[in-house]
């Protein structure tokens, strides 16, 4: 009992300690769900006490079944808005489905988009509704109407090689957005707009030009066409007026034998400047990356006790299979921890973040790395509950055999310099699960296992859930403190999306994309040979306790 | 022996279909995977294989050899003769003329002296380049005229080149912006804003925006990046597009 109520202390402690307001509400403001990129939602009516009978409520076919729903809805004042891999757009009553506008963007004839058509969610504000589309476009739809406002080309896609699949961040007046094209010769970059003119406010480049700082790490022209796709979604912190975006791969992706270098600013997480984009610190977390190990995922902001200080942090699970936990004021490292069971890239790392035992592959010669080029976790996101203290990960135990091949950059063409191969890691079987980390210590306080891997993003809860959908279809809620399985409903399509939670008139729903698709959804196959592919689709399913059971 | 001849043809037609359908799971599997060609043959990162005439022989070739200094990797030590000839039983069927639009001529051969105009026009390295408002050789965001005809003669003609389309656009919301008139219609104006280095296409409620002359946006200030060498460069290379 004693111990329980201590629990609870620390726990409750933690939440108030939070200098950066990080949990939702009746709204799903933001991708991340706020910008400190919790996905955490402090409703909890829906609860591990009445999980079991949580019902569907209302579902919404988009129509749109091109490379599955991969989407993050965003909820405000009882409107949903939800974007498709189409770059479609649909404003929803959030309680019974009912469409309000929807907007389709047309493609230009003939434009077949690289990395597919692809797309991950919307930002909302300023009356306006912001989304990225599949031929490297900026849209702004009016909130109200869904008439398209303004629209700008960030570049030529055939001449970058690179499109926009990521959720743009709307910070201020200015709405921001990244790239893909970390796989292609191309120099990423990060670019910000004006949100009511869609005039260009600034451009952060993630590889220096010639006379700035950081380009000396590399060789040549090397930097014209070095990779570095900032092409996920950053955070925000509003005291700190900070951006944070974590950046892409090194290209070519796994020959670093042209550019011998740390490559700043790839494999990093940056913090910019709100206003100007200026650069204020970074951390790079892999260094002349050989192995397309991207940090481009999720940067969670938080305050935690280390070494019994407070500290304003950020962490950040990356490919490369560690969660870095860095002080958000100044870029300073201060851990890191191992999310995955199977790494050997590196033997390990010091006390002050130095890597140690670096292995890359041969000209020519396989070499058998974990985790692979998918990531010790794909770019569906992990959440931190300040409920429970913990952060919960959607970890994938997957290696590959890397061979470099020499190859020439082509502008906005293929850069990978070789390729990749799937395989389970040594003596085992390539699997994924739900697994709950101490952000501090990386102490896994409990694994929940899955048919096979879970490529969708978490969502918790003040109600102590966790919320995410397998392959199989199955949309399911575990108990946050044990991983104990509460809840499941099969929507029939393979989860790639990103569930929300959010209330309309006290009520609280819970909202799931589903429907399979992305490039790495496309492995699935060739790694479950024996059971039956992942549907592909586009539904939202929408669940909410019975009106009864309230 | 007409019946044995249609029975003969359906049986043959039966088992080329069923290695075409395990030509596709295997393409879904092996080619359309992490960035490489894209699913039903368009292009991924790889290039776009529906479309576009092979011969069997040389698709077997490449599937089981790959292309030596690119990312395109040989299959024949995973994949047995069958399945190779299956993938490219798919392939080759998606080479009829509705699979896809036909590839267009990019980045042709050009002699090195053009290649460097080239290079000028879509200089990525400088924002708000040629390429940001002018489409030429496959590349390229057509806002401003496909530069075929009239070509300024050199640098010093391109640099007095003055705009004509261009207007004053009044606002009931905003300041007054240069604007390109894309289509004025009665109740929708779209226009692209020039004021920003990428130019922005604006749709307004006819009632909200006045087109007047006089835009007061200068072309010559897109040029600013631009030595007269390197513009005499960029005009080579358009000349020899004509
Ligand atoms: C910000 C957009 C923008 C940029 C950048 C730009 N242009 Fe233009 N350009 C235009 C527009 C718009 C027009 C047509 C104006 C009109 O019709 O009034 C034009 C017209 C021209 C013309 C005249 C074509 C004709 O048919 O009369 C030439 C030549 C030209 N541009 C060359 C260039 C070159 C070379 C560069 C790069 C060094 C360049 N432009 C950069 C927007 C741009």
């Amino acid at each position: 009992m004693m111990k329980t109520l201590c629990a609870l202390c620390a726990a409750v402690f933690s939440l108030a300690a939070q200098t950066i307001p990080g949990a939702t509400g009746a709204n799903w403001p933001s991708y991340g769900g706020t910008h400190a990129a919790w996905r955490y939602s402090s409703l909890d009516q829906i609860n591990t006490g009445n999980v079991a009978k949580l019902s569907a409520v209302w579902a919404f076919q988009t129509g749109d079944a091109e490379h599955g729903l991969q989407s993050t809805p965003i909820v405000i004042d009882g409107i949903l808005y939800l974007s498709t891999s189409s770059n479609w757009v649909f404003a929803l009553d959030a309680a019974t489905g009912r469409v309000l506008w929807e907007y389709r963007y047309t493609f230009a004839k003939g434009s077949t988009p690289l990395y597919g058509k692809q797309n991950r969610g919307l930002a909302v504000g300023h009356g306006l509704v912001f989304m990225g589309t599949a031929d490297n476009h900026l849209v702004a739809l009016d909130q109200k109407t869904g008439r398209e406002f303004w629209r700008v080309n960030v570049e030529d896609f055939k001449q970058c090689g690179c499109n926009i699949t990521g959720a743009p961040l709307l910070v201020k007046d200015k709405v921001i957005v990244g790239g893909t094209g970390g796989d292609s010769a191309h120099r990423g970059y990060l670019t910000a707009f004006e949100a009511r003119t869609g005039r260009f406010a600034w451009r952060f480049y993630v590889i220096p030009g010639p006379g700035e700082k950081g380009h000396e790490t590399w060789p040549g022209d090397t930097w014209k066409l070095g990779g570095g796709a900032p092409w996920m979604t950053g955070s925000y912190d509003p005291a700190l007026n900070l951006i944070y975006w974590g950046t892409g791969n090194a290209s070519s992706d796994v020959n670093p034998a042209k550019r011998r270098g740390d490559n700043l600013y790839t494999a990093s997480v940056v913090a910019l400047d709100a206003d100007t984009g200026k650069l204020r610190w970074h951390y790079q977390e892999v260094p002349q990356d050989a192995w397309d190990f991207d940090s481009a995922y999720e940067v969670i902001l938080t305050d935690l006790e280390i070494k019994g200080v407070m500290r304003k942090v950020l962490v950040h699970p990356t490919k490369a299979g560690y969660a870095w936990v860095i002080d958000r004021t100044n870029g300073e490292f201060l851990t890191a921890w191992k999310y995955v069971k199977h790494l050997n890239w590196i033997s390990g790392m010091t006390e002050s973040g130095k890597l140690v035992g670096r292995r890359e592959a041969e000209p020519g010669k396989p070499a058998f790395i974990c985790p692979s080029a998918v990531g010790g976790k794909s770019w569906n996101q992990s959440t931190w509950s300040p409920h429970t203290g913990l952060i919960y990960v959607p970890v994938v135990e997957l290696c590959n055999d890397l061979t470099a091949t020499d190859q020439e950059p082509e502008e906005g063409k293929s850069f990978i310099g070789g390729k990749w191969e799937m395989k389970p890691p040594a003596g085992g079987k390539a699997e994924g699960y739900l697994a709950a980390f101490n952000p501090v210590t990386g102490e896994r306080k409990w694994v929940a296992p899955t048919p096979s891997w879970i490529l969708a993003s978490l969502l918790s809860t003040a109600g102590d859930l966790v919320f995410t959908g397998d392959p199989e279809g199955n949309f399911f809620a575990v108990d946050a403190r044990s991983g104990a399985k509460l809840w499941s409903f099969p929507t029939g399509g393979g989860h790639r999306g990103s569930a929300v939670t959010y209330s309309v008139n006290g009520r609280q729903y819970v909202a799931t994309p589903s429907g399979w698709g992305s490039l790495v959804g496309a492995f699935h196959r060739t790694l479950w040979q024996d059971t039956p592919a992942p549907r592909s689709g586009s539904t939202l399913f929408v669940f909410a306790l019975p009106e009864a059971g309230r | 022996m007409k019946f044995c001849a249609v029975l003969l043809f359906s049986v043959l037609a039966f088992a080329q279909d069923d290695s075409i359908a395990t030509g596709a799971m295997l393409f879904r599997t092996h080619c359309s995977v992490a960035y490489c060609h894209g699913s039903a043959g368009t292009p991924g990162r790889a290039p776009q294989l529906a479309g576009r005439s092979f011969t069997r022989e040389h698709l077997t070739d490449v599937i089981a050899n790959g292309i030596p200094k690119t990312a395109m990797p040989g299959f024949k030590k995973e994949l047995n003769q069958a399945r190779i000839a299956a993938i490219a039983s798919y392939v080759l069927s998606l080479t009829g003329p509705a699979a896809a639009e036909p590839i267009k001529l990019e980045r042709r051969d050009l002699p090195p002296e053009l290649k460097a105009g080239r290079a000028l026009f879509f200089d990525a390295t400088r924002m708000g380049g040629c390429g940001a408002c002018h489409a030429a050789d496959g590349w390229g965001i057509a806002i401003g005229p496909a530069l075929a005809k009239n070509l300024p003669a050199d640098a010093a003609a391109l640099r007095a080149y003055q705009s004509e389309h261009v207007r004053r656009a009044e606002l009931q919301k905003e300041a007054p912006l240069p604007a390109l008139p894309v289509n004025v219609g009665a109740t929708i104006v779209t226009v692209y804003d020039l004021s920003s280095p990428l130019p922005v296409l604006r749709t307004f409620a006819a009632s909200e925006i006045r087109l007047t002359p006089n835009g007061g946006w200068n072309h010559a200030g897109t040029l600013r990046a631009f030595s007269d060498a390197e513009l005499n460069s960029i005009l080579s290379f358009l000349r020899a597009l004509q």
